[in-house]
């Protein structure tokens, strides 16, 4: 029996660590809320604290789209929807995508505009307390303390992003990453700049955007070929997906079957796809054997959702 | 960690990019004045040698005198000496300049050292309710605006009198000398600060450290004097 309206869960160990990302965006959030009011309140007038400050905006747009898709993946296909909703994942790996390469487009182009206008800048003293204090370090600790939950927080998404096969999540590691290379290299600037050496910041700024941008570039190519049903690859190296050799292998695998075709491709967290069998000539109870054998795909892996098993005559590749 | 041992430990930090404060200890600042009384009043032409008055060009004079240094004065419109310091053309500008300066994209601005305010005063044992009343206050001001915010009637002139009989807009440092009271009501508020070349931290530090140390009081006294000296 084929069940249309049958709507998708997690397997339970991957439902329990998709509620930790959940909570884990949600930790971000609240973190870059307090990173963007702290660098507001504290560095209103300096312009390399401005180009902070606009990174951790950015750096907000893969956890709301993150969250913004979980609320509506699970959703059950209905009549305007018969796909059901779980390309709402794919969107949001495409705007967390985005944002990471405008992120790292922004900091190249503001560097190397800064390196070839000469701007040298002033970092000067701060009162604290009644003590005079060069306004550097105030800056460095800060930059430290926003480094640091960026470092635990990327890296716990990262571990996350592999076992739940969730891109938008990996796209929010890389942008994690990306925060914290940008505010070490701004703490490097800024001794340099203490050191007399005023470009030595933009030079620091612009080796690291670049590292930045060719990261937005993948990922945003491989958001586009997503929303292209490009067959499925891994999450973290980019391979081919192992998955579809392993289902074409057990579907040739039925004794009553004599060719078989496989197509997939993903939707958000889960492959969908159609198989194409040519069944030995005279086999008894065909539309039985069809229907195991489409359960029998569908179960061979969590992620394996939806699958229309087609007979054929015969397959010309 | 090495850092903050070296710091301590009396070397120079932060550096200049240019070396600017190794030039001018013991050597000649170069100091663009721009006329704005009674922060700077820059008496003659260009090639006057007399040095400039104003509160803050006797802050500069003292500047330098901690430093050992001469001052060579140049005079000139803001907006070229501020062109000129962009390119390190000088080492310094003062120029009644305040913390909201547009220079501060091409120029470095100093941490603040002074915040004056404009208030309305009135003669003491007027009442301070300045609702409907008619108020001087210097013809061309911020102020003759804002002051239509406290439904007060603006009465522009050309020049305050020294002694105004009437409710009037002036500095918080002239109420008392004026023989007026403050009515509680602030207009507007600028924090002062000079500029220096950007990137020039050590020469920056050197002038900040210079500026915080310096008594709010002092310095009201110093733009009373030269109030007095202009009027």
């Amino acid at each position: 029996m084929a069940a249309i309206h049958d709507r998708y869960e997690l397997p339970p160990e991957k439902a329990a660590l998709h509620r930790r990302a959940v909570r884990l965006e949600w930790w971000t959030i609240a973190f870059f809320v307090v990173a963007i009011t702290a660098l507001a309140v504290v560095l209103g007038q300096s312009q390399a604290m401005k180009a902070a400050w606009v990174e951790d905006i950015l750096a907000l747009a893969p956890p709301i789209a993150f969250l913004v898709a979980n609320r509506y993946r699970n959703r059950p296909p209905d009549a305007e929807h018969p796909y059901g909703y779980h390309r709402s994942v794919a969107i949001a790996f495409l705007a967390s995508a985005l944002a990471l390469l405008t992120l790292g487009g922004y900091i190249l182009v503001e560097s190397v505009l800064r390196l070839v206008q000469g701007e040298r800048p002033p970092i000067g003293l701060i009162e604290v307390f009644g003590h005079t204090l060069w306004l550097g370090w105030p800056m460095i600790a800060v930059l430290l303390a926003t480094m640091v939950p960026a470092i635990l927080l990327g890296r716990a998404k990262a571990k996350l992003a592999e076992q739940l096969h969730d891109k938008v999540l990996h796209a929010d590691a890389e942008m994690n990453r990306a925060d914290w290379l940008t505010a070490g290299s701004a703490i490097l600037g800024i001794i340099c700049i203490g050191a007399g050496l005023w470009w030595a910041d933009a030079v620091a700024a612009i080796i690291i955007s670049a590292d930045i941008v060719r990261d937005g570039l993948r990922t945003t190519r491989t958001a586009v070929a997503d929303l292209m049903d490009r067959r499925p690859r891994t999450v973290t190296d980019d391979r081919q997906h192992p998955l579809l050799a392993r289902l074409t292998a057990l579907a040739l695998d039925q004794p009553w079957v004599q060719d078989a075709w496989i197509r997939l491709r993903e939707e958000g967290h889960v492959f969908v796809g159609e198989v194409l069998v040519v069944p030995e000539p005279g086999t008894d109870d065909l539309v039985e054997r069809l229907e195991r054998l489409g359960r029998l795909l569908r179960e061979a892996d969590w992620r394996m959702h939806d699958i229309a098993v087609a007979p054929v005559l015969d397959i010309r590749r | 960690m090495a850092l903050v041992v070296l710091s301590a430990g009396g070397c120079q930090w932060p550096r200049d990019a240019d070396g600017t404060l190794d030039r001018v200890r013991d050597g000649t600042i170069r100091v663009g004045v721009a006329h704005d009384p009674p922060w700077v009043v820059v008496a003659g032409d260009r090639g006057d040698e007399r040095p400039p008055g104003g509160a803050e060009s006797v802050l500069v004079q003292r500047l330098a005198d901690s430093l050992g240094a001469r001052v060579q004065w140049v005079r000139g419109g803001e907006a070229e000496l501020m062109t000129a310091l962009s390119e390190r053309g000088l080492d310094l500008v003062v120029a009644g300049l305040d913390a909201k300066s547009l220079w501060v994209r091409d120029v470095a601005l100093t941490t603040d050292y002074l915040t004056t305010e404009e208030v309305v005063a009135v003669p003491a044992g007027t009442p301070t309710d300045i609702a409907g009343q008619r108020v001087l206050v210097r013809e061309g001001s911020a102020e003759v605006a804002l002051l239509s915010d406290h439904d007060a009637t603006a009465v522009p002139v050309a020049d305050l009198p020294e002694r105004p009989d009437g409710a009037a807009v002036v500095p918080d440092w002239l109420v008392d000398a004026a023989g007026l009271t403050d009515t509680g009501t602030h207009l507007s508020s600028l924090d002062h600060v000079m500029a220096v070349p950007p990137g020039e931290n050590a020469w920056q530090s050197t002038v900040e450290r210079f500026l915080l140390a310096l008594d709010d009081d002092e310095v009201r006294r110093l733009l009373l004097d030269a109030h007095r000296a202009g009027a």
